[in-house]
This record gives structure tokens, sequence and C-alpha cells, in this order.
């Protein structure tokens, strides 16, 4: 069989911000005179989102969302008829398999009890930390158990207890057939080392891209979950158990968020004009806050959007916080002089921290104001006026990020209520380019250049204090094995290991590494994972470990439908109704 | 998602434009062959509805479909599918409808497309290749639920193709028997 992925060219990150530059210079010349997307609401900050002179994305996506929703409702008016009917118990159930038609690893289970009961589900695993269990927070006598975590390709053992409010607990195990991985999933393939098992923190591993797939692989690299639709690299795996999953434009342009479950089930459905990459947020449990783009200048924009509503809520253009003329930063000139790469949330304020990939620079401003309060950032280039907010490092080990990704901010490490601890990967792609005199000397042949790397590193910052100091770090001594010039993450996961994910370029060859590693540095598991194609090359960015059911999953609501929060003005500029 | 424009099938699924992870596809079918009058249907099950809606074989698959790479740049994907030499894919488009709650599963292990010289063909094992050119495919796994619309694909020798080809669903309660031509 032919392979399904074409040879790729991949841009390194100087050519991706050319040719993000060309982009948005295409775009200014050929678009038609801004058109408010919605005058009425104050809270667009007077940034004009414009109507791209090609309204058929915008269509495209509407349609999708109408077909999306109507087969939906189908699906589920079918589900509710069938349990009606009375004829499914647990020894004898209905099982649909992916019935919403875009998750084949999934499959739910219909019957009914005599009396209310509690359901728990276990999918048999390889091996232990492989398996699934789950038990769901619902009492009831109708049952669409959702199943998640199926083997692609085989039939599958789950079982399920079904307990009553006196203790009883009744078993079945069920056989459930999934089909082959589909083609472009086949293509793909995850090698895994798992070399302390018992120090692996229990959970699926979440990519953010698996190439163009939103996915679920195991600690042995077996898929254990996928969609069908391809959607865009921004993705929340958090909002209260569901996803929000993206489909539209990566800068300006309009965007569909679907909330959906980890069947595909869609909760709801929001527009913005915004674009999206990089981030979706949950923000204080019931916003979202997206990396996007408005006007001249790409993936400088926050914005907040009520996922109860559809409505945008605020934005903020970042040109209007940060020092755009930083004249030793290669991509001043660029439209995508700031490349926002991550958005988070202080816990307890209403501050949020700023990842900057082109400025290096992680900020801690007020949402929506601006109003900062420090940089974390190498202090190269920066106006009088922003000098005040550099954290000044501390310990003779402290090295500057560059071109980072994905802070989070760690619970509390010390008992100080001063300090704010954060976990980033360090990039590096601009590591030396600031030390002017080894510069010289490379030019002069006098030294080799230095050989780039990339780290995972703790921070702590002193916030009374204006002080950061290095409290961890791994991958110095990696080199050029692990050196991710473009993406990467690092998250601290439960039972204290972290969680690194590389995308590395060998040979124009751009594959996803992903590392548990202890903080004392020992490798803890590891998975690469590549295209079986020509090239070899898979996109990747972030990724996730966690369990699929989230606590708190519930059993699947199929009598309560999907909201369309498109607002009617949009729909109508776009001429529908 | 992908936009697929062979003419003579039914009206296949709504589409993304190439700015999503989406664009043309196209699938290059050969031309059905003309054939003798074929046999009346047959139907003796009640547990499910057999509808054919179309098909069509086609020797070869081919077509592209778009994606946005991380930073916007679009790329196409290219996909071909061909049968073994001698062979050619059979595209059955059908519904399969349950009548009722309770029914036995619909299973492909009961489906099979004959020729009028007692051969007879499964459904292919692993027929996804069919989403990449765009096809609504009806899942090969137990249906045990609902409206199932879609293509499904058999792989038959060229020389079958010619002749009268009937897709046939039989279990224990009953039979249905749909000329193809």
């Amino acid at each position: 069989m032919p392979s399904a992925i074409p040879v790729r060219t991949l841009v390194p990150g100087v050519l991706a911000v050319l040719l993000l530059a060309a982009v948005c210079a295409f775009s200014l010349a050929t678009s038609s005179s801004p058109v408010p997307i919605d005058a009425a609401k104050p809270s667009l900050g007077g940034l004009s989102p414009t109507l791209p002179p090609d309204s058929s994305p915008a269509v495209a996506l509407f349609d999708e969302a109408d077909r999306r929703l109507a087969h939906q409702a189908e699906v589920d008016a079918g589900l509710a008829k069938e349990l009606a009917s009375g004829v499914y118990t647990l020894d004898d159930p209905l099982v649909v398999v992916d019935p919403y038609g875009v998750s084949p690893l999934t499959a739910v289970v219909l019957f009914r009890t005599a009396t209310p009961t509690v359901v728990s589900v276990h999918v048999a695993g390889d091996d232990v930390l492989s398996s699934v269990d789950a038990t769901l927070t619902d009492s009831e006598t109708d049952h669409v158990v959702p199943v998640y975590g199926l083997y692609a390709g085989r039939t599958n053992e789950v079982t399920l207890d079904s307990r009553d409010g006196q203790g009883s607990t009744t078993t079945k195990t069920l056989g459930i057939a999934t089909e082959p991985e589909n083609q472009d999933l086949a293509n793909l393939t995850v090698q895994t080392d798992l070399r302390r098992p018992d120090l692996y923190q229990p959970g699926l591993n979440f990519p953010y891209a698996m190439d163009m797939f939103k996915t679920a692989y195991d600690e042995n690299g077996a898929f254990r979950w996928y969609l069908k639709d391809w959607y865009l690299i921004p993705t929340d795996f958090t909002f209260h158990g569901h996803f929000i999953v993206s489909e539209g434009a990566v800068s300006e342009g309009a965007v569909l968020l679907y909330e959906i479950d980890p069947l595909g089930r869609i909760y709801r459905v929001l527009y913005t004009p915004y674009g999206a990459h990089h981030e979706i947020l949950t923000y204080k449990e019931d916003r979202l806050l997206l990396a996007g783009s408005s006007g001249a200048t790409v993936e400088d924009l926050v914005y907040e959007i009520s996922p109860d509503t559809g409505k945008i809520l605020q934005t903020l253009d970042l040109k209007t916080v940060l020092q755009r003329s930083r004249p030793g930063l290669a991509a001043v000139d660029s439209p995508d002089w700031l490349h926002l790469n991550a958005i988070v949330e202080v816990p307890g304020t209403d501050d949020i921290l700023i990842s900057s990939r082109h400025q290096s620079v992680v900020a801690r401003i007020a949402w929506p104001s601006g109003a900062i309060d420090w940089m974390l950032a190498p202090p190269y280039d920066w106006s009088f006026l922003f000098q005040k907010f550099l954290l000044k490092p501390t310990g003779s080990d402290f090295a500057y990020a560059f071109n980072q990704h994905a802070p989070e901010i760690l619970p509390d490490q010390d008992g100080n209520p001063d300090t704010m601890d954060i976990l980033l990967f360090d990039n590096g792609d601009q590591r030396f380019a600031y030390d002017k005199d080894l510069q010289r000397r490379i030019l002069a042949n006098e030294v080799v250049a230095p050989t780039p790397y990339s780290r995972l590193v703790q921070y702590r910052i002193d916030e009374k204090a204006g002080t950061v100091a290095r409290i961890w770090e791994y991958g110095k001594d990696t080199g050029s094995l692990l050196y991710s010039d473009g993406r990467g993450d690092a998250d601290l996961l439960a039972n204290g290991t972290i969680l690194g994910t590389y995308a590395v370029t060998h040979d124009k060859v751009l594959s996803g590494v992903v590392l548990e590693v202890s903080r004392a540095g020992e490798i803890v598991w590891q998975s690469l994972a590549m295209a079986k194609s020509s090239d070899g090359s898979l996109e990747t960015y972030r990724t996730l470990r966690m369990s699929i059911y989230e606590p708190g999953t519930t059993e699947t609501p199929i009598a309560v439908p999907a909201l369309d929060l498109i607002p009617e003005e949009v729909l109508a500029k776009y001429g529908r109704s | 998602m992908a936009d697929r424009r062979t003419s003579r099938l039914a009206p296949l699924r709504a589409v993304l434009a190439a700015a999503l992870a989406s664009c043309a596809v196209l699938a290059s079918c050969a031309a059905p062959s003309a054939t003798p009058t074929p046999a009346p249907d047959v139907r003796t099950e009640t547990d499910w509805t057999l509808t054919l809606l179309s098909h069509e074989s086609a020797d070869d698959l081919s077509g592209t479909k778009a994606a946005v790479l991380y930073d916007g740049q679009k790329v196409d994907t290219t996909y071909a599918q061909k049968p073994e030499s001698g062979n050619t894919f059979l595209l059955v488009e059908i519904g399969v409808v349950k009548n009722k709650a309770g029914a036995a599963a619909f299973r492909w292990a009961d489906v099979r497309v004959e020729d009028g010289s007692g051969n007879s063909w499964s459904r292919m094992a692993n027929d996804t290749f069919l989403e990449n050119f765009n096809f609504p495919r009806v899942k090969s796994t137990d249906l045990t639920f609902g409206t199932n619309d879609g293509f499904i694909c058999f792989e038959i020798p060229k020389s079958a193709a010619a002749g009268p080809l009937y897709l046939v669903h039989e279990t224990a309660a009953g039979m249905t028997r749909l000329a193809l031509r």
C-alpha cells in the first residue's frame, strides 16, 4: 500500500516567520474594507475583524457544523428510542461502537436496571498500566455508559460493574470489536521504552498534534483514542472532562470551537473571527482564553469567550502591552513579532502569564488590562520603559530561557507565599545569539559554534523581591539529540515526574519525542513518534498525560442537545440565516 | 474530510474547504460495464432492511487531501489505492436500517457479493481507505443500531465485475439478495 503522507518541506523557524509574514502581507493586500463583526459589542476593544475576501472557508465551517449537529441529533434520538424499548439489560446490553462515527476507539453501552445503579468501566489493557478504569458519577436506571480507550482492530475485553444503593454489584464482561486503524493513523508509529514502570504516571498520552490527528496512546505506544476528523493544533483537554477542539483559520479568520467528549459527541459550538493558534485555555472554569490574531500582525492577541453565550468578552492586543521594537530580535520587523505561544491562568487572581517565543519573554500581566507585573526575559534590548519589570537572576547556575514554550505554574513548592515556581520548555533557539563576542569569534573561525540544546527548566520567582532562580533543569547535556527549535512542552505530573515534549528535527525529518523523567534526571519512559511515509516527518506540539475518563465523568447525556452558539449576526453576514 | 468530485455516485457528505484540514479529492473510477438482466430481488428478513443505493467499480482510487500544519502552511496528502492485479474495487453504497429494538447485530460475515456462477466475495477486511477519498463509509464492525448509510468495498476479479452481481445478506432469520446488475 502506498504511503499516505506526502513528503513535506518542513519550514524552520525563521522561514516560518517569513512565510507567515508573506501570508499576512497577501491578506492585507487582498482584504476588503473592514467590516465590524459585531459593532454592537463594546468588548471588541476597537479591533475590527474583517471578513475574508473569500468567505467560503467560513461557510464550509458552518455547513460542517450543521451536518455534525444534525447527525448527532439523529443518533441521540435513535439511542433514546432503543433505550426506551426496555429490552436491554446489563446481561444483554446494546453495544454501539463509535456511535457518532468520529471516534473509532469508543463505544456506548445501553441498558436498564431495576433500581438506580452506579456503573464502573474497566477496559482491559495489555498490562496493568495500559488498562483503563473509571467509575461514573451518575446513579441511574437508564444507562448510556461511555467506553473509552479501546484498542484498534481487535475484540476488547470490557467489564462493567453495576452497583446499587445497597452495595450489591452485578458484573458483565463484554467483547467489543473495533475497526483497524484508518490509513492515516496507521501511517504513524510510536516507539516506546518504559524503563521505570514503578515511576510511570498512570494515564494516556494526549498529543496536541500527532500529525493532524487528535490521539491518545498508552505507555506501549498503542493508540487508544483518536478522532477521524482533523482539527487545528490548539486544544483544551481540560474543559470539565471534555475537550475543546478548533477548526478553521490559524491567523485572523473564522474558527469554530467544539466542546466534545471522547466519543466525539458535541456539547457546544462557538465561533471566533480571530483565528486559533497555540492556546485554548479554560480560564476561571467558565471562560475560555485563546491566542489569536487581528489586523496587520499575527499571534499577538489574547481574547476571551464565554462558553455559555458564545460572546467574545474581552480582547487584548499585546502590541499595547509589550515592546515590539527590540533591535536584537530577528523577528522585530515581522508581523509575527511576538509569537504568543501560551497563556496560563494565575490561580487566585485575575492575572495571566503569557509566553512569547520571538521575544523570549514570559510575563505576568493583569487580565484584561495588560498591566505588567514582571517579565522573565533575557535583559537585552529592552527600553527603559520595560527594564523595571525584568526579574533579576540569582544563583550562579541561572541561565535565561530562549524562545520558550508552554510555561506552567507549579503548586506551591516552598511554602513561601511570595514565590511562584514555573516549569517551561526552554527551546534555546537564540541562546547564543546575544553573546556578541562569541558570535564575533565564531565568524572569525576562532571557535566552533556551540551545540544548541533544549531543556526542561523550573524557575522560582520571588515576586516580592523581583528575582528569579533556577531550581531544576533537564536536558542541557542532551545537546542536538533533543534540540527542539520550534515547539515543546514541560509538565509536572501528579507523581512528581516531569513530562517533556520535543519536536526534534534531524536530517530535515521532524519527529516527536516525549520523555518522562524523574527529578533526579532518570528517564522513566520515552516515546518516539514518526510517520512511516517516505520522509518520516510528523507534526507535534505539546503532550498531556491524563486519564481519558476525567474525574466527574458522567454517562452520555443523549437527551441534552448540543448548543449551537454561533451568533446569528455572524451567520447573517455570511449570508446564512 | 474532503470533497470527492466523482460525478456518478450519490451525493456525499458535506465538506470543509482547504482552509480546514481538507481539500478536493479526486477518485478515478472505471466506467461500469454493460450487464445482462439480473434476477429479481429477494427479501425475507425482518430485523434489518438492506437497501442498495448505488454501486461502482474502480480499478484504482487516487486523490489528495490538504492539511494545515503548525505554521499555517497547507500541504497536500496524496492517496492512492489499487486492487491486486486482475481485480477491481466494487464500491457499493448501501443503507442498513435496524427495524426493531433487540434485533441481533448486522454482521458483515453475513454479507457477500455473488456472481451468477456460484462465486462470492466478502467485504474487504479493511476498507477504511474509502474515507481518504471521501466516500462516506459504513463501519466494518457489527452494526447494532440505527440507520447506516454509506459505502462498503469488495475486491473482486475484473471478469466477475462484468457479469451479473448480487449483494446478499443472509442469516438464520432470513435473506436479502439485491441485484447490482
